[in-house]
């Protein structure tokens, strides 16, 4: 008998976390449901400017909010050059009234709350949007958002119409072939209802701060 | 050859370049983490005869694997077979995981130090005694600490057809003992002490007047909503409610006994009664 090899890949990229602060027992914050008003939020990106919610949706935008992190191998995944799965929609939406949101509700002392790490990965992943940040977790909690990437959609009513994954391939290494971000959108840009309004979202988990 | 050690995979071979990430060096952290490799109880097997094949996981001390079940975030352990024509490799049995509540209410099922899962192979009955089945085990995963990194592997595993193999010894044996003491049995061999009463889409379950239980849902039922709180109870009542039409309650029920003893059972109910 013997026993071998034929390949292994480890990726010495770091990734995910896992962390945070319990969500206190009976907490008056608004809570996010598919089919309800979104809760709003303003929040503060990088570049020192503040994003509220309302505000895009009150001009007539669909909203769509993804949870980032800048070292989570599935959102790397999304962020190679031989995917770029958000860039890609964002690009394909220019013209269109659709504003892309990120947010790291990662905690601030942790690497993948850490600033300088978050303005690098901007770079290298071609990110030119807003990253908002969230270190205190609290629009993350909101939103019950638990991994990154995970995803929602807001119509132009401010009513949360998708809660989830991006794609369907659940894998640190490969992208979907269905965009269930792209197939919302396209469906609320249509004055269509979002025919699947809620997938399991799946990713790294967030590193909250205590 | 004899089969009673299992060979731990060398680390380099050949690293898939992914998009920015870098390839693991040699000074690499986090090269490692998981070392896997594969062996089978026996030294062979027998024309039409069952041998268990268990692919172990080694873990870096203080890192976690995922186990294939409800998660809320990570990725659960995959082994995909390739077998040649006429061979029947069998579903993974792994064995239970443990709950991993991180803050956030994030709870992941997951493995840690090592975990063996176990696949029945089972030979042709046409299979010729001298010749070698060669078996392929395609494996990915997700080992996390603080941070996590992506791994993935191809084991090959050259079984041989016996008229009367051995029994695994040593290290092979050990290991694929760990392994079944962690596998669930199925829900008849606990008596009539485990019952699963339903109150519309609330399941409860109860085990005699066991005190302590978990629940971990598999990849065959409903998933459970709010786990991080419900999926433990030292009350001997688990109250586990899904927000689904139709629930299906399946995965293994854990009753924790004194220490770390305790016993697991595959339990599978569906809302109107069992199935």
């Amino acid at each position: 008998m013997k026993f071998g090899t034929m390949k292994r890949a480890l990726f010495a990229a770091t990734a995910v976390a896992v962390g945070g602060a319990l969500i206190a027992a009976g907490n008056a914050e608004p809570k996010a449901a598919v089919g309800q008003a979104a809760p709003d939020f303003t929040l503060t990106d990088y570049q020192g400017n503040e994003h509220t919610l309302s505000s895009y949706t009150d001009k007539g935008h669909v909203v769509v909010l993804e949870w980032y992190s800048p070292e989570c191998p599935f959102v790397k995944k999304h962020y190679r050059d031989d995917t770029q799965t958000m860039n890609n929609l964002i690009t394909a939406w220019e013209g269109k009234p659709v504003t892309w949101l990120r947010v790291n509700s990662a905690k601030l002392d942790h690497d993948y709350g850490n600033r300088e790490i978050n303005m690098k990965s901007f770079e290298k992943f071609k990110i030119t949007g807003p990253v908002l940040i969230d270190g205190t977790g609290k629009v993350g909690k909101m939103y019950g958002a638990k991994r990154t990437p995970e995803m929602y959609v807001i119509d132009t009513n401010g009513t949360l119409v998708y809660h989830g994954a991006i794609d369907n391939d659940r894998s640190a290494r490969d992208a979907g072939d269905v965009n269930y971000v792209g197939k919302a959108v396209a469906e609320v840009i249509a004055g269509q209802p979002v025919s699947t309004p809620t997938t399991n979202a799946y990713g790294c988990s967030i590193k909250y701060a205590n | 050859m004899p089969l009673a050690q299992p060979i731990t995979v060398a680390l380099s071979a050949v690293a898939l370049a992914l998009g920015a990430a870098p390839d693991p060096g040699p000074d690499d952290p986090y090269a490692d983490l998981v070392r896997a490799s594969v062996f089978a109880e026996r030294t062979g097997v027998e024309p039409g005869g069952t041998v268990w094949v268990g692919v172990h996981f080694e873990i870096e001390d203080g890192w976690h694997t995922y186990w294939p079940g409800q998660n809320d975030s990570g990725f659960g352990t995959r082994i995909e077979t390739a077998a040649p024509e006429g061979v029947v490799v069998g579903a993974p049995r792994w064995p239970a995981p443990k709950r991993y509540l991180a803050p956030g209410d994030i709870l992941d099922h997951v493995h840690e130090r090592a975990v063996t899962a176990l696949l029945p192979v089972t030979a042709p009955r046409d299979a010729e005694v001298g010749s070698v089945l060669e078996l392929s085990f395609d494996l990915s995963w997700l080992v996390c600490e603080d941070v996590c990194i992506p791994g993935w592997e191809t084991l090959t595993l050259a079984l041989p057809v016996r008229e009367s193999p051995d029994n695994a010894t040593g290290l092979v044996a050990e290991r694929i003992g760990a392994a079944r003491a962690r596998l669930p049995r199925a829900i008849d061999q606990g008596g009539t002490r485990i019952a699963v009463t339903w109150r519309g889409s609330l399941a409860e379950v109860r085990a005699g007047g066991a005190k302590n239980l978990s629940f971990y849902p598999d990849e065959g039922g409903s998933s459970i909503p709010g786990l991080a709180t419900s999926g433990t109870t030292t009350s001997g009542v688990l109250r586990l409610a899904f927000d689904t039409p139709e629930p299906v309650l399946s995965g293994v029920l854990e009753i924790h006994g004194s220490g770390d003893t305790s016993e697991l059972f595959l339990i599978r109910s569906a809302r109107g009664g069992e199935d």
